[in-house]
């Protein structure tokens, strides 16, 4: 919600604290602030109200008595008496067919208005906002609800009738299909269920707005309007919600209905507005009447002192407890080990004693919590048989030369269907790991050089699928042979019968089915899980937790290094040395010379030799690889970078480029 | 002819490097992994975590919802519901933490996937307060990044715990002086938790007059991102061995 930093100033006698120092008291107390945007004398914040505060906090009031709270200042509105008066008219009567559309509704008539553009101070005060300034009648119903949180409605009072000197309106559910016209001239019509308002006196299709969402065309207020009809209803939140969802219309009064808000605010809206369109654009107030369908009770929250401690695990003192309820605005009575706490009307999110003690941590402050270590127990800690067989079986396969690979659960093909897809081709939730393995296998065996991967591309992945039979984890390995081979179907059948019973080894099973096709195989591993002996017998079952401290080291860090979108360029080279030269002097000689655009090199043959002339001579060959973060590498300069590598391993002793 | 290509391992992929990383810390705590299905149903997601279908706390996980309709079946939009699976099934004391994928139902870019994976964690005793919370969330983070970082709590809301807080570990590159990673903040907004909401232990049949349990989660991708300064969460299912094989 977007909040006016001079608005807030309003509410207090005291200067506020700068407006970022605001925001970080607001990230550490209460909300999260998106953002804080200088605009003219005035600043925005944009505050992410989380979805329990929204009740009493979608509203500068409601932000402002979070302020109070937090730095102990009393609200110069707070002392205004508001009228609890009830009042009765005879001219106007408001029935709700059913008591659960809306729990009270305060209405007004207004005569002898004139509706023209706002005043400035209004019209700025909304812009700053973000909304529009429409006009003086409707810009006063919306300045109440952004400063205490109450939508209001202003209906043209001339296209409602009249009948024996009555006003008939009904709150009431709608029968599907029906249709009225809305506020922007778009045509609705509605599903069943919504809450609408008809005037009875013409009939029940004379349909004046949807309730607590958007208002009609047939009684919008325009600038010939003179009289209005004033609403501020409390409608049903649920059923707010339901048709806004419905009805794809999320307006500034849905989202507070929505959300539930307290009863009291009704009357209190009312007056406030009435006050502010007599002021500002004149007329008589004619009538006012206030319904309550559903009177309003207090609610008290007992708890024991100890109750606190136990949920936030340290001690406040007990003055500062009462202090900090009293600031939020409860009436607060201690009973020996317990308190009794009344909390103020708007906060619906208060209902039970751990809300009031998330009220008491959140004002102490949560960054406050000391670390407390909890007691261990002293038995065996059990790990899942699951995880232990996942872990095993990916080690085994790294250990026989597999790479592992995520890849996505979103397929066109499949036996669970989305309601909602992302894309049209990701419909489906995967019933197979084949598809993205294949894919990855491509992928990868483009970019097989560069990776050093001069033999194949062995890739595996473990993850969910779901067939016909349900949903569980399946194993997956792919095999794209890269050298040449004399016969290639050998060459995978060898290499995949050895990753399964690698699988096999480390599951302690044996795994029959080794069919796999072209060199890719697929098994449903938590089948092989219910096979794999106790895993105790694996040996991996942890013991007792309390001195196993530094028994786990994790990962190694290593430092990512950006993908790089240029080809990647290759050379091949061969070298004799004199035997006792080994192999890092050679590589440490490349990586100097080889310079940044060298981003690999690998060893990938070694043998000696001993020459006719009795000297034995070693011979390492190297695949490096160049490739540029920037730009696509020429074939001259990559010469010129192996001509210089060259040159620096002729000019040593005993050295020979082959 | 040596070939010295034989014998060369493969590699893990990331996010399974840091949640065996998770697995491994949280067993020295006590915690064993539990598992659940990545197809739910709408009562574990959500009406069992005390988000019932009008709540407006809806809103914060968009959903992928599965045919044919009349069945209420999701794909889980975050771990929790094995915390609601879990408690049925298994009597306090318990400390469990579940890694596993979840999908959202959002538009994809650099930083937001529409699956990713998210770790849980929960434990209920007779004596489990936030500060315990505190303490095993510090040490987690320690031993996952490093041992000068501390943590903070932040209001926040979650409908299945009461209090909520957001957890924002100290950031572990400029020691929470500010730098690109933290952006310029110093700490890093990491987790959320709390204290398991009554509604939901009583749902569960666990009486919350006795027992008490704090619950956690997050993103282990964030934390695959972070940890190791990757630019874009997509690389991370490209299923491309140019990631894999850095580590």
């Amino acid at each position: 919600m977007k909040v006016s930093y001079t608005w807030l100033q309003e509410y207090f006698k005291e200067k506020l604290p700068p407006a970022q120092e605001l925001a970080q008291l607001f990230t550490m107390y209460a909300f999260e602030v998106e953002s804080v945007e200088k605009k003219d004398s005035d600043h925005i914040f944009d505050v992410k109200i989380l979805p329990n505060r929204a009740h009493d906090c979608l509203s500068h009031r409601g932000i402002a008595r979070e302020i109070g709270t937090l730095l102990s200042l009393k609200l110069l509105a707070e002392q205004k008496e508001h009228s609890h008066t009830s009042y009765k008219s005879s001219s106007c009567v408001i029935e709700t067919e059913k008591k659960e559309l809306s729990n009270r509704q305060s209405a007004a008539i207004i005569r002898g208005v004139s509706v023209k553009k706002s005043p400035a101070w209004l019209a700025h005060r909304l812009e700053a906002l973000g909304q529009k300034s429409i006009n003086n009648i409707v810009d006063a119903t919306n300045y109440v609800m952004f400063s205490i949180g109450q939508p209001i409605h202003a209906f043209d009072l001339a296209h409602i009738h009249q009948k024996d000197g009555i006003y008939r309106l009904v709150i009431r559910d709608s029968k599907e299909g029906e249709v009225l016209e809305v506020l922007g001239g778009q045509e609705c019509t509605l599903p069943q269920g919504v809450i609408l308002i008809s005037d009875e006196n013409v009939g029940r299709d004379a349909i004046l707005d949807i309730s607590g969402i958007l208002g009609s065309t047939r009684t919008e207020v325009t600038e010939k309007t003179t009289d209005l009809l004033i609403l501020s209803a409390n409608f049903n939140p649920v059923k707010i919600r339901t048709a806004a969802k419905k009805l794809g219309l999320r307006t500034e009064a849905s989202v507070r209905f929505e959300n539930g808000i307290t009863t009291e605010l009704t009357m209190e809206g009312l007056q406030d507005v009435c006050r502010l369109i007599v002021d500002i654009a004149g007329g008589n107030i004619e009538a006012i009447v206030d319904i309550q369908n559903t009177p309003y009770e207090e609610r008290t929250i007992t708890l024991a002192f100890s109750d606190i401690e136990a949920l936030l695990g340290f001690s406040i003192e007990r003055k500062q407890i009462t202090s900090i309820l009293r600031k939020i605005g409860c009436t607060v009575h201690e009973d020996g080990e317990n308190c009794k706490v009344t909390v103020p009307a708007g906060r619906l999110d208060m209902a039970i004693k751990e809300d009031v003690i998330e009220e008491i941590g959140r004002v102490y402050g949560f960054f406050n919590v000391p670390p407390r270590e909890p007691k261990m127990h002293t038995q065996k800690v059990v790990q899942s048989p699951q995880t232990i067989c996942v872990e095993s079986v990916a080690r085994a396969l790294v250990d026989d030369g597999f790479d592992e690979v995520y890849t996505y659960t979103f397929r066109d093909k499949g036996y669970v269907e989305l309601q909602n897809p992302i894309a049209r081709d990701k419909n489906f939730f995967r019933q197979t790991l084949i598809t993205g393995i294949q894919e990855s296998l491509v992928l990868n065996t483009h970019n097989a050089l560069l990776l050093g991967l001069y033999d194949a591309v062995k890739i595996f992945e473990i993850g969910t699928v779901c067939s016909g039979e349900g949903e569980y984890t399946a194993l997956c390995i792919g095999i794209v042979p890269v050298k040449k081979v004399k016969n290639t179907d050998e060459f995978i059948d060898s290499m995949c019968v050895e990753a399964i019973e690698a699988v096999g080894r480390a599951l302690g099973i044996t795994i029959e089915n080794k069919k796999h096709n072209n060199g890719v195989w697929e098994i449903n591993l938590s089948e092989c899980f219910k096979r794999a002996p106790a895993t105790d017998k694996i040996g991996h079952v942890l013991t007792s937790p309390t001195d196993v401290d530094q028994k786990y080291t994790v990962g190694e860090y290593v430092k990512y290094k950006k993908i790089s979108p240029y080809p990647f360029m290759l050379r091949d080279i061969a070298i004799f040395v004199p035997e006792g030269v080994s192999d890092s002097d050679v590589s440490d000689l490349i990586t100097k010379e080889g310079g940044e655009l060298l981003v690999s090199q690998t060893l990938f043959n070694i043998f000696n030799k001993t020459t006719p002339d009795g000297v034995s001579k070693t011979s390492y060959a190297y695949k490096l690889v160049f490739q540029s973060q920037e730009r696509t590498l020429s074939n001259d300069e990559i010469t010129i970078i192996m001509q210089k590598v060259t040159n620096a391993m002729n000019s040593k002793d005993g050295w020979q480029v082959r | 002819m040596e070939n010295t290509q034989e014998n060369k391992k493969g590699h893990l992929h990331p996010l399974s490097i840091i949640t065996k990383d998770i697995v491994h810390i949280f067993a020295e705590l006590g915690f064993t992994v539990a598992h659940g299905p990545e197809i739910e149903n709408e009562y574990h997601n959500f009406d069992a975590l005390n988000i019932p279908s009008y709540h407006p706390a809806r809103d914060m996980w968009d959903t992928f919802w599965l045919k044919p309709a009349h069945t209420r079946k999701l794909l889980r939009t975050h771990t929790s519901p094995v915390q609601v699976r879990h408690m049925e099934k298994n009597s306090p004391p318990i400390r469990i933490i579940a890694p596993g994928k979840v999908f959202r139902h959002e538009a994809t870019d650099a930083t937001h996937e529409a699956q990713f994976y998210q770790i849980e964690g929960l434990m209920v005793d007779t004596n489990v307060s936030l500060a315990h919370l505190k303490w095993i969330l510090e040490t987690f983070f320690r031993k996952l990044f490093s041992q000068t970082v501390s943590v903070r709590f932040r209001p926040s809301y979650f409908p299945f715990v009461e209090p909520g807080v957001e957890i924002d570990m100290s950031c572990f590159k400029c020691g929470g002086s500010g730098c690109s990673v933290c952006k310029q903040t110093g700490w890093i907004e990491i987790m959320g938790a709390g204290m398991v909401h009554p509604h939901v232990l009583t749902s569960v049949g666990i009486d919350p007059e006795i027992y008490k349990g704090f619950a956690f989660g997050g993103g282990i991708d964030r934390l695959v991102l972070l940890k190791y300064g990757i630019e874009d969460i997509r690389l991370l299912y490209s299923g491309d061995l140019r990631l894999t094989n850095q580590f």
